[in-house]
């Protein structure tokens, strides 16, 4: 299997080489004191001022924290409302060649929620649910604002460090334009370009449902903002959404390029490249051991299958566990798709969750339990490891009886609780959800596999909702009402604590004045602290799931073929 | 920063009319860029019937014994998606089972190991691609119900394969919708035993 690892190596390295060339611009897109420069800088300016002046944000003006904060949730709420309008109103909309009527109220709202939060979990099938009208006036615009408002959250929270003796974060509305507008839209248009050239569809007229659509343009934005919602029910494993392997490797390198440029250009903004450097090993040294896990399990032949078939790998039959992926991707570019969009939030498919391995399936959920960090979603996977940052920080200095500082600002009681909160409210929410819909029976009857794979399709379900990814082990009937309203109960709850917290947060450190760096530092760019914070994530995140995993993947791992189920 | 907020108290009715514009920017920029991009793929995009899709009404096309066979499917006429069985669900292998039965009494001559792409469902469940050891496998039965040459069906095979993509990106892979459509052509429409192309 040499030759699969030598094709995702190449495909990481396509993904860090589009991130190191949208650093420079990602990093000047931080700072509103002054001008971009440049042309680009000038036009993208000109967009900026027109955008605001006329939201009456013009000129912008620096938010306090509380303001920022609720900023961005009026923001979500007006989202909210419109898109709920669009999927309610379906039926007397235009472009709607298939004559689809109002989404049902559960499905809309689950929906709506899900698109608004940056989740994209979907409980409908595309191309029987949702007119090209309601593709591109809803969901489409909802898949650049929802990242955008992630990626001003992480604004916030480097602004926390860059910043002295500031009361205020930046201009919540400035931030979101620049991220839409400035940075995930130039990525969307190229990535969709690639798209369209290896064949995927992007029609407008009466074609939709199986047959085409705008597909290319949706799938594109899905997978640079970490959305993943994708234009058809099996996503981007469709043939007219990824056609050809290059498509899907493209799709896998754009997914990662923005999360992992923000790191980068975190140290850029801190002025510090060292640091930004150390925040991109951890993710790294989180991210390639459970891939290589993945990778293992997904290539492997499923011993659970009778004899005399064919599995293996060599020159004109590529095998491993086939079912539920594509041909033409193979298995082990089809494990590293599930690796990039579980690890960033993205949530995107390129082949069926609920069909993986159970060590590739406990991997998947892994990621997503870790809450969103390990790469994890545009701005908000930053934003939260740095949270983790501070709580790697704080352990240390209670280990050597000092008070902890980051990056040359103290961490006191304040940022503790804030940094906790956005961190423990997705994986509380999670094993709550999880609770409840294993012992309600008309809740646990939805999973459709027996056993403890039944359980992890509850549990996944849970974890991808709480956490914002919005994968899926798919064969779930989640489109009853108590699991459409519950399952967007806890995308809500898990996005605002997330944002809100962040966002406070970087104020609170905004508003700090620099201590100066003694001998009793930690210094926090060297391979000790780099073991440190990816120890604080795996550690929170094993105490949290590691009993519910262990009911569900690691429990269907040990039964073995054919062992007992139910 | 910019001049401080304290100049002018937040209200939420600005921020309500900051946030519907916002949204209405953006909705006007994403009409705009959806636009643009079916504007580039009628310029520079392969065009239609680029990419194959193994639907239901493909294969009903290509159904029997005269034909290639693709994958067996778990999609609907208008969804996609796949079967959804986890790796050790009885139902998952019993229906493989029945695949493999399937596959052995159709290709009587094939004795080797079935390839496992053959009897799995795809993620898509349009998947139009076999392995290039399933392709050639039904290549005796074809050549027997088309009465076309055995040699002619195997070398229009090993013209079909697709390889990987600079060496690297993908799997070797034949595309049946394709196959079944050059293959249609080679048949000579006067024979008896022709497979009928139902439309």
């Amino acid at each position: 299997m040499t030759r699969a690892w030598i094709e995702i190596a190449a495909t990481l390295a396509m993904a860090l080489v589009v991130a190191v060339a949208i650093v420079p611009w990602l990093t000047a897109l931080l700072p509103t004191e002054r001008p971009l420069h440049g042309l680009l800088g000038r036009v993208a300016g000109a967009i900026e001022r027109r955008l605001l002046g006329a939201a009456g944000a013009w000129p912008a003006r620096g938010m306090r924290p509380g303001e920022y904060a609720a900023s961005l949730v009026v923001l979500h709420a007006v989202g909210f409302v419109v898109l709920l309008g669009v999927l309610r109103l379906q039926g007397l909309l235009p472009w709607n060649p298939q004559g689809l009527p109002a989404v049902p109220w559960g499905i809309a709202v689950n929906t709506v929620v899900s698109f608004v939060t940056n989740t994209n979990w979907q409980s409908y099938a595309g191309e029987t649910t949702l007119s090209p009208f309601s593709q591109v006036f809803g969901l489409t615009v909802q898949n650049f604002i929802a990242p955008a408002m992630g990626i001003a959250t992480m604004f916030v929270v480097a602004r926390g460090f860059v910043l002295s003796g500031s009361g205020t974060v930046g201009n919540c509305w400035q931030d979101v334009v620049r991220a839409a507008v400035m940075l995930l839209l130039p990525l969307a248009v190229l990535l969709s370009a690639l798209l369209v050239r290896e064949g995927a569809a992007q029609t407008l007229g009466a074609l939709s449902g199986p047959a085409g659509g705008p597909v290319a343009s949706q799938t594109a934005i899905a997978l640079v903002g970490s959305n993943g919602g994708g234009y058809f029910n099996a996503n981007s494993a469709h043939p007219l959404a990824t056609p050809t392997p290059l498509a899907n490797a493209l799709q896998i390198a754009f997914m990662l390029a923005l999360p992992i440029a923000a790191c980068l250009a975190f140290g850029r903004w801190i002025a510090d490249r060292r640091q930004g450097r150390a925040i991109l090993l951890a993710n790294a040294l989180l991210f390639l051991p459970p891939l290589a896990l993945l990778v293992t399990a997904e290539t492997a032949p499923n011993r659970a299958l009778p004899a005399g078939i064919a599995q293996g790998h060599d020159a004109d039959h590529d095998g491993g566990s086939l079912e539920g992926k594509e041909a033409r991707f193979g298995t082990g570019a089809s494990a590293l798709f599930v690796a990039a969009a579980t690890a960033t939030s993205t949530g995107a498919v390129d082949a069926m969750h609920d069909s993986l391995s159970p060590l590739g399936g406990f991997v998947a959920l892994w990621f997503i339990s870790l809450g969103e960090v390990v790469f994890g979603g545009v701005g908000t996977g930053l934003a939260g490891l740095v949270a983790y940052a501070l709580l790697a920080v704080f352990v240390a200095g209670l280990m050597v009886g000092r008070s902890p500082e980051y990056l040359g600002k103290r961490i006191e009681a304040r940022e503790m609780k804030l940094a906790m909160l956005a961190l423990l409210v997705p994986p509380v929410t999670t094993l709550l959800g999880t609770a409840v819909a294993a012992v309600r029976p008309a809740m646990a009857a939805a999973a459709p596999n027996p056993g403890p794979h039944g359980f992890s399709e509850l549990l996944y379900a849970f974890a991808s909702a709480a956490n914002n990814n919005g994968s899926a082990f798919a064969g779930l009937d989640a489109a009853s009402l108590s699991w459409t309203l519950g399952l967007a109960a806890a995308m809500a709850a898990g996005r605002m604590a997330t944002i809100v917290c962040l966002v406070l947060l970087g104020g609170s450190l905004a508003a700090k004045r620099p201590v100066a760096v003694s001998s009793g530092t930690l210094p926090t760019h060297g391979p000790l602290f780099i073991l440190m914070l990816a120890g604080a994530v795996v550690l929170v995140g094993a105490l949290a799931f590691l009993p519910a995993l262990a009911l569900g993947p690691l429990a269907e791992a040990l039964e073995g073929p054919l062992g007992g189920t139910r | 920063m910019t001049p401080d907020s304290a100049d002018r108290p937040p209200s939420l009715a600005g921020m309500l009319r900051a946030s519907t514009m916002l949204v209405a920017a953006v909705a006007a920029m994403t009409v705009a860029y959806t636009v643009a991009m079916a504007a580039f793929a009628t310029l520079a995009g392969p065009g239609p019937g680029a990419v194959s899709l193994l639907t239901q009404e493909a294969a009903a096309k290509f159904a029997g014994e005269g034909w290639f066979q693709g994958r067996p499917s778990a999609a609907s006429e208008t969804v996609s998606g796949g079967s959804n069985l986890g790796p050790s669900n009885p139902a998952l292998i019993a229906r493989v089972e029945r695949s493999v039965a399937g596959v052995r009494a159709d290709n009587p001559r094939h004795s080797g190991p079935v390839p496992i792409d053959l009897v799995t469902t795809s993620a898509s469940g349009f998947d139009p691609h076999v392995s290039p050891m399933a392709a050639r496998l039904q290549v005796p039965r074809v050549a027997t119900r088309t009465g076309l040459d055995e040699a002619t069906v195997a070398s229009l095979v090993e013209r079909s394969i697709e390889r990987r993509t600079f060496g690297l990106f993908g799997s070797p892979r034949v595309d049946v919708v394709r196959l079944n459509r050059a293959l249609s052509d080679m048949v000579p429409p006067q024979r008896d035993n022709l497979p009928s192309e139902r439309r």
